[in-house]
């Protein structure tokens, strides 16, 4: 008994702390075309709830809110970062991303790991992505419209728009950091058993 | 040298190691200033209490003998999006927007209202960046963690664990500093076998890929600390029995009248705006 | 009355078919001091685990002050009783200030406050941390870190206290006050159990138990233990001052040092000591097959600093000028913090240099147009404990990244890997499909090393690429790295152990970022050596060392 609320304990700081030092950084940002990038700093969380439950999946996205909101407080960088400093947009969201992909797991555990892992780190992007950017709207209407330069009334069709392309391309990124993280941990064979270099070895020279 | 040892330093918010009354405030009253403080500005839509919530954040910032410039020189490269959200406000108007017209160039026009937003979406900002910036340079470590188990410590008699809460901030903490390490080390090893991290790459799926080398090593390393972290803890008797504290927070009447002050201000903040009808 | 006493104790984790530990019969009283030592596997980590109840032994088989940790009740006795000291120095730390950490055990046993104070105050004295007692954990040296343990250990006023392989992981600085803790410990009445792959450490202690295979095969005195010829069954080896006296034809006494056996030597052998001591090194090979003239690294003058550093740290290499040429094996030595990682990766181009020139390979690597990424693939540097950087799922594929990065794919590609496999120990046919999460830590680091000897390099750079390791892979890694510097490619290897320096065509010895010294071993070691480098020497040489000082005292008499 005692040895579980340590594990929760243990791998909800050190997830934590990974997630913390991506968002204080540049690590976080996976760099992308066109010189945006995607942020996969959620991953920590996602990997939280698929490994100790919701409460720990909670926790990680707590510290990982937190993080994201004194950073933009106290470093800001990008013109999204005085709406990031609101806890209601940093915080509030985040807490739903682990129970999210924990769900997500649970459903989908009696297939293969790897493919519950994946689903799991998609749900838990996709809840990433509509949640925050729900908040952003809600919050943030009258000043966002600013922002974007649209009137208010156009702003749920600018965050749809966001939700689809960006979104939808960092839930694959997520599923497939947190299928290749869970198989690890796990030490789950892959998908052939083997590794690519039978690949290699039938190539024409 | 430069570019890959920026992980090194590390930190969330920055300590400052002095003496003020707001310093030898105890984390609990610290906290309850910071929610009071955060709260309204976040969710109310008076102007009028972001800002007294802005005023009290300043007050808060001097007497803590913080250099104001040290907690706003974020401020700066954010100017530009208050600029452009002004562009924006003056070329669209409001529906419904009554206010009178303050400058006029052409068809570009704002109201009293357009810049009443904008300036009070500067506000918030400010008051945002004085609190969170000013509660990290006031609050070690240390008490961050300590704090969050005090001021749960009444859900504790209902079974919450918050002394576990606590401890999982407090390793987190710990645990920042070695894994920023851990990314650096990571880096370095794979840029020797010629890993780019998704640079040189052309396509989405293989773009992400490349950063598996990255993020895969370092979260694994991370859970095996975990699991030595957890070893040693146990090891320790962790979660035995009720447990007692090193470090005591010494309260006395000033600080009781803090966290009193802070409730009743945020309170205040929050429904004083709808009782009087201001904006 | 026994402290620890284990009856048959057998134990096999659960989901695996053979047994970790059987049939362990031991008793352990008060005030004694015993090394545990095996080799990997032999399941000396599973002893301790079981003895404080973080494994659960069969009721009944392990009584540790009179608690059994099979039972929950037990488990706190028992854990009250017997503190460990865990290997990893960073990893069992808890909190992010010297002294809190110290307290965390009394914390969780509810010690009253000033109880708690004045305990932690005793035990920050005892381990010599008094002065950091405020500082983040985070500035801590590896051994100060390790005896911060201790203290946390010590606060819990326990009969035992176990050292799992606690000091594999420290430099030798930090690794000797550990081992004076140690004694400190043992004098004071405390049961010290030291599990250690190093058999000089072990032979300090009053008895040494072997495992081997989960049994115990021999518990006696060190001499015993080394006067039995059954060593080599157990996979151990002699303690080099042992081992050394045997060849001398001296009578071997465990637990000499260096020093004590070259003073015992001189007065024995007289003035044919030196001759003889110099012959117990196996001749260097000549490198064949190196390129003549050719230079690898050429440094000049080169300085470089981190920037997150305040301006009025010293940089972390000052003005260094050095000329390696090709077909070299490099040692490079110098306490922790003297700059040999910053070296290394200005040699690799992972750092350039803020003022100054280094040339890698031909390369001068702060030249704009320089293309450093497949520089970096042509000396590739193995950083500490590199087997942090896997990330593949199966071997195969670890050791194909470098490979396929350089843009070789078919059945270079598998040639490639095959060759680098082959050359670390891991044979290609077995071990190309096995799950990296599977392999033991050695296994680990023979992986990693594969993973950069698959680029094919001209050149190696390796940071501490035997630290931590157990003596069978270290050899093996060792002997590695010479027979590929021997084909003529460069290594340059920063280490802490001067007997692997001793082994190397070149030694540089850096300290506080310059370069003190540099030239063979036998020059850097001998005419040129200076003390306040803070490193040792290799065996041989502390004792002729010793041995020279002895005669010269006796030419006096």
């Amino acid at each position: 008994m005692e040895r579980t609320n340590i594990r929760r304990i243990v791998v909800s700081g050190a997830l934590g702390a990974v997630s913390a030092v991506m968002a204080v950084t540049p690590l976080g940002y996976l760099p992308w075309f066109g010189g945006a990038s995607l942020t996969i700093m959620h991953i920590p969380v996602i990997i939280a709830a698929i490994l100790e439950g919701p409460v720990a999946g909670a926790i990680v996205g707590l510290v990982f809110g937190v993080t994201s909101m004194v950073k933009a407080a106290t470093a800001p960088i990008g013109p999204l970062d005085p709406l990031f400093a609101n806890p209601l947009v940093s915080v509030l969201p985040r807490l739903f991303i682990g129970v999210v992909a924990w769900g997500v797991y649970r459903l989908f555990r009696g297939k293969l790991t790897p493919l519950a892992a994946g689903l799991a780190g998609a749900a838990g992007g996709i809840t990433n992505t509509v949640l925050v950017l729900g908040a952003l709207g809600l919050t943030a209407a009258a000043q966002l419209s600013g922002t974007f330069g649209v009137a208010t009334s156009a702003l749920p069709a600018v965050l749809a728009t966001i939700a689809l392309t960006n979104g939808l391309i960092e839930a694959a990124a997520a599923a497939v950091f947190t299928s290749a993280i869970i198989t690890a941990w796990k030490g789950v064979e892959g998908a052939r058993g083997a590794s690519r270099l039978s690949d290699e070895e039938r190539r024409q020279p | 040298m430069k570019g890959i040892e920026f992980f090194r330093n590390v930190s969330i918010g920055r300590y400052v190691d002095v003496d003020s009354p707001v310093h030898r405030l105890t984390p609990v009253a610290k906290y309850l200033w910071l929610m009071a403080i955060i709260i309204p500005v976040s969710v109310s839509s008076s102007t009028a209490a972001v800002l007294a919530c802005s005023i009290i954040a300043l007050a808060c910032t001097v007497l803590a003998h913080v250099r104001l410039g040290f907690l706003l020189r974020g401020f700066v490269p954010v100017l530009p999006l208050f600029g452009i959200a002004a562009v924006f406000q003056a070329l669209l108007s409001w529906p419904g927007d009554a206010s009178p017209i303050l400058v006029a160039i052409g068809p570009a026009s704002l109201s009293m209202r357009e810049m009443m937003a904008i300036a009070s979406m500067a506000l918030r900002f400010v008051a945002m960046m004085l609190a969170i910036g000013l509660f990290t340079s006031v609050t070690t470590e240390g008490d961050t963690a300590r704090g969050v188990e005090d001021l749960f410590a009444p859900l504790s008699l209902l079974g919450f664990p918050a002394r576990g809460f606590a401890l999982t901030i407090a390793v987190a903490f710990r645990f920042i500093p070695i894994v920023a390490g851990e990314f650096e080390s990571v880096v370095k090893a794979q840029a020797a076998r010629g890993a780019d991290f998704g640079s040189g790459a052309r396509g989405p799926i293989r773009k992400a890929r490349a950063y598996l080398p990255l993020i895969v090593p370092v979260t694994i390393r991370a859970l095996e600390r975990a699991e030595a972290l957890g070893e040693a803890m146990e090891a320790r008797c962790y979660g035995v029995g009720p447990a007692t504290r090193y470090v005591r927070s010494v309260g006395s009447t000033a600080d009781t009248m803090a966290r009193i002050g802070a409730v009743m201000f945020a309170v205040a903040a929050l429904a004083g705006p709808l009782i009087l009808g201001l904006h | 009355m026994s402290l620890v006493t284990i009856q048959s104790l057998s134990f096999t984790y659960p989901g695996s078919s053979t047994q970790a530990l059987s049939d362990i019969n031991l008793s352990l009283a008060p005030g004694e001091y015993i090394a545990v030592v095996g080799a990997n596997g032999s399941g000396k980590s599973t002893l301790i685990r079981c003895l404080n109840g973080l494994l659960v032994p069969p009721p009944g088989t392990v009584c540790v002050d009179g608690f059994d940790p099979a039972e929950p009740s037990g488990r706190v006795g028992a854990r009250k009783a017997m503190s460990v000291v865990f290997q990893s120095p960073s990893d069992q730390i808890v909190a992010s200030i010297v002294e809190e950490d110290v307290a965390f055990g009394l914390e969780n046993l509810g010690v009253p406050y000033d109880e708690m104070h004045s305990r932690v105050d005793g035990a920050l004295g005892a381990v010599d941390l008094l002065a950091e007692r405020h500082r983040s954990p985070r500035f801590l040296s590896s051994g100060q870190q390790q005896r911060l343990a201790v203290a946390g250990a010590l606060a819990m006023r326990p009969r035992v206290v176990a050292f799992d392989e606690a000091t594999s992981m420290i430099d030798p600085n930090g690794r000797a006050a550990i081992l004076g803790l140690m004694d400190n410990l043992v004098s004071s009445g405390i049961t010290v159990i030291h599990v250690t792959h190093d058999m000089d450490e072990a032979a300090r202690a009053q008895r040494i138990v072997v495992l081997s295979e989960g049994r115990l095969v021999f518990t006696g005195t060190p001499e015993r233990l080394f006067a039995s010829r059954d060593l080599d069954g157990y996979r151990l080896e002699l303690p080099r001052s042992y081992d050394a006296a045997l060849k001398l034809g001296l009578e071997p006494h465990a637990g000499e040092d260096a020093a004590g056996l070259g003073k015992r030597a001189a007065r024995a052998c007289g003035m044919d000591v030196l001759a003889m001591i110099s012959r117990l090194e196996p001749a260097a090979s000549p490198a064949d097959g190196s390129p003549a003239g050719v230079t690898a690294f050429s440094v000049r003058d080169a300085s470089m600093s981190y920037s997150a550093e305040t301006a009025g740290g010293r940089p972390a290499v000052q003005r260094a000028s050095i000329e390696i040429p090709a077909g070299t094996l490099v040692a490079l030595v110098g306490k922790t913090g003297a700059g040999k990682s910053s070296l290394l990766q200005l040699l690799d181009a992972l750092a350039i240099p803020d003022s100054g020139s280094v040339v890698s390979l031909g390369n001068t690597t702060s030249d704009r147009s320089a293309d450093l990424r497949s520089l970096r693939m042509r000396a590739p540097l193995a950083v500490q404990r590199p087997e942090s950087a896997i990330f593949e799922a199966y071997v195969g594929d670890e050791v194909a990244f470098g490979p396929r990065n350089q843009g070789i794919r078919g059945a270079g590609l598998v040639e490639r890997v095959e060759a680098a496999l082959d050359a670390v120990g891991l044979p290609f046919q077995t071990y190309r499909d096995v799950l990296t999460r599977t392999l033991s830590g050695g296994m680990k680091r023979r992986l990693a090393l594969a993973s950069i000897l698959s680029l094919d390099p001209e050149a190696l750079l390796l940071d501490e690429p035997t630290a931590a390791l157990d003596p069978a892979t270290r050899r093996d890694v060792l002997s590695l790295i010479q027979s590929y510097a021997r084909q003529g490619r460069t290594v340059v290897m920063s280490t802490h152990s001067m007997d692997e320096a001793a082994l190397a065509d070149m030694v540089i010895v850096m300290r506080e970022g310059a370069i003190a010294a540099s030239g063979a071993p036998d020059t850097v070691f001998g005419d040129a050596w200076d003390e306040s480098w803070g490193i040792g020497r290799p065996f041989s040489w502390t004792m002729a060392g010793a041995a020279k000082d002895e005669l010269n005292m006796e030419a006096v008499r």
